[in-house]
């Protein structure tokens, strides 16, 4: 299960990413050199940050490498770690299975409005559909670590 | 107010529970404001911020810029500017400290992150500097302090999103980063200098390297110099946009760790992903702090300071240098990033307020970001070291990071006493 979360998700991440790259370097290239600008690439890039975001994100959840203060740790005894690393995940879940529903319901609207991107057409609720999926894919992670906490100790990565 | 204060309290409540601040940020936010305005307008609100977030291209800047950093960590390009820089300066009392700060200069205008440089760093320069004879407290500390460096020399992350959440010119903040950048760099060298000058057996000179070896570390790092030249010059010169300039250089930075074969399909797939996971960990970071700034920015609380501050009367510099050492106190105990972003809500309209230009706050809070940093017991930098060089103690890394705190805070306050050093290289972009 892990493993192919993982593969899954890490594909769906990485190749969006390179896609941006790729996408944003043909776009200045081509309007620099040749007068022609890729058409829809701003959209496009849009709809794949979504996959590198949403598709990375129970990537974190599982490795754990939300920026958490930890400076506690070393005072709390294990088994009361467990319990406190039990309990946040359990809350991280709750909360992003609420935002899970939250963006379904947004997504069902955007489509019976049948809101499509300017330039490609291409619905925007199968994107919002999807931000959907991955975030409650993410609060499935928090679920699964509530009832199995690891016993090692996640290492610390920040936004600096 | 009171509601913006509780909000606060809670924030850092769930924070000491080791609730990750992103959740508590979001999720205090989210009930700040359903209790304030009433949970439908609020779900919705949420559902939008989460959404806007996700489909902006703008922001695409932010992964980029970590694409291009891990590229060229892989492509062993830190090793060569380590070795120029060696070269030139190795022989000098603490020259390999010195080098190291050189080295993290040049690393800095690649790589848009503290702790990637400082951990890149801590494998090139700390092995060399460990087999002269360097204290621990003197190789670590200015592997640490350099490290910070890669937020303030352009591209930097923390300046993206500060002008992401602002919206300020990211291209002026970029420009604006550079003197002080290279101010701070050289202060770090005095701190070396005085370090090796009061023991200099902490900080042994190595041996003279001759002139055609010189040039030819020097031939060795015209990579490197391309690649900032193109990015850099091209966003200052205005010929593509900080998000363009962000692609082109990903797409040269993956050109030349392919060229220099560092790549397999394999190694190609984990630096994406690293940088995915990089991006996505910012991202719920991002979307979080406008949960919560959007609640602050409902209850009274950055009204109420801005009147209360402007009837006291006092001089704005003063004001600001009292922002600045809040930062400074914040920061030996916060994760710095969620620093900014929880205090950018309330001391934003207050500087503005006041009429300052919001690229030199921007530089002022990078500033305090680098002080924050390497401030023990709380900063990013020092863990990660900690993690990479298991055999040092972290007493010796926290000792070095306090020394180093100096030189980082007298930039601090030189950018405060002298907008200028900021704000000449942006005043001359068209």
């Amino acid at each position: 299960m892990k493993r192919l979360l993982t593969l899954l998700c890490g594909a769906l991440a990485a190749a969006a990413l390179f896609a941006i790259m790729v996408l944003t370097t043909a776009d200045v290239v081509g309007r620099k050199f040749f007068a022609a600008s890729l058409p829809g690439s701003l959209e496009l890039t849009e709809l794949l940050m979504v996959g590198v975001i949403f598709a990375g994100l129970p990537l974190v959840s599982l490795q754990g490498e939300h920026v958490v203060f930890d400076t506690l740790d070393s005072r709390l005894p294990p088994a009361l770690l467990r319990v406190q690393r039990a309990v946040i995940d359990a809350l991280c879940a709750a909360a992003l299975g609420g935002l899970a529903v939250l963006l379904w319901l947004k997504a069902g609207q955007m489509a019976s409005y049948g809101d499509t991107t300017a330039q490609l057409k291409l619905p925007v609720a199968l994107f919002v559909h999807a931000m959907a999926l991955l975030c409650g894919l993410t609060a499935a992670v928090h679920a699964a670590l509530a009832l199995s906490p690891p016993a090692a100790a996640p290492k610390p990565v920040g936004g600096g | 107010m009171t509601e913006a204060l509780l909000g606060f309290a809670a924030v850092f409540a769930l924070a000491l529970l080791r609730v990750p601040l992103a959740f508590a940020m979001g999720a205090v936010g989210y009930v700040g404001l359903g209790l304030l305005r009433g949970w439908g307008p609020t779900a919705a609100g949420a559902a939008q911020v989460v959404y806007d977030t996700g489909f902006a291209y703008t922001l695409s800047v932010v992964p980029l810029f970590i694409l291009m950093g891990n590229f060229v960590a892989r492509a062993g390009l830190a090793d060569e500017l380590f070795g120029a820089a060696f070269a030139f300066v190795g022989h000098r009392r603490g020259g390999l400290a010195h080098a190291t700060v050189i080295a993290c200069a040049g690393f800095g205008a690649i790589c848009g992150s503290s702790i990637a440089t400082a951990a890149t760093m801590s494998k090139v320069a700390y092995p060399p500097m460990k087999q002269l004879g360097y204290a621990d407290h003197l190789s670590t500390g200015v592997i640490a302090a350099g490290g910070t460096l890669g937020i303030m020399i352009p591209p930097s992350t923390i300046m993206v999103i500060y002008g992401i959440v602002t919206e300020t010119n990211i291209g002026r903040l970029f420009a604006a980063g550079v003197l002080p950048g290279l101010l701070c760099a050289l202060l770090l060298m005095g701190g070396v200098a005085f370090i090796a000058h009061r023991d200099p057996a902490a900080g042994p000179a190595a041996a003279r390297t001759p002139w055609p070896q010189r040039w030819a570390a020097l031939r060795r790092i015209w990579g490197v110099l391309l690649l900032v030249a193109v990015v850099l010059g091209g966003i200052y010169g205005g010929v593509f946009t900080a998000t363009e300039g962000a692609g082109i250089g990903a797409a040269g930075a993956f050109g030349f760790a392919l060229a220099r074969r560092t790549l397999t399909l394999r190694t190609l797939v984990e630096v994406l992903v690293e940088s995915a996971r990089t991006t996505a960990m910012l991202f719920t970071i991002l979307i979080a702090a406008t949960l919560f700034s959007n609640f602050v920015n409902f209850t009274s609380m950055p009204g109420d300071l801005k009147d209360g501050i402007t009837q006291l009367g006092l001089p704005p510099l003063a004001l600001i240098a009292a922002m600045m050492a809040v930062y400074v106190l914040l920061g030996t105990i916060m994760e710095e990033l969620t620093m900014v972003l929880l205090t950018l809500p309330v001391f934003f309209p207050v500087v503005t307020a006041l009429g300052y230009d919001p690229v030199w706050f921007g530089v002022l809070i990078v500033l305090v970001v680098q002080v924050g940093l390497i401030s023990p017991p709380v900063g990013m930098n020092m863990f990660v070291m900690k993690a990479l060089l298991k055999d040092v103690a972290l007493s010796a890394i926290f000792r070095g990071s306090a020394l180093f705190c100096l030189p980082l805070a007298i930039g601090l306050v030189l950018v405060l006493l002298f907008p200028a050093i900021a704000l000449w290289l942006p005043g001359l972009m068209t």
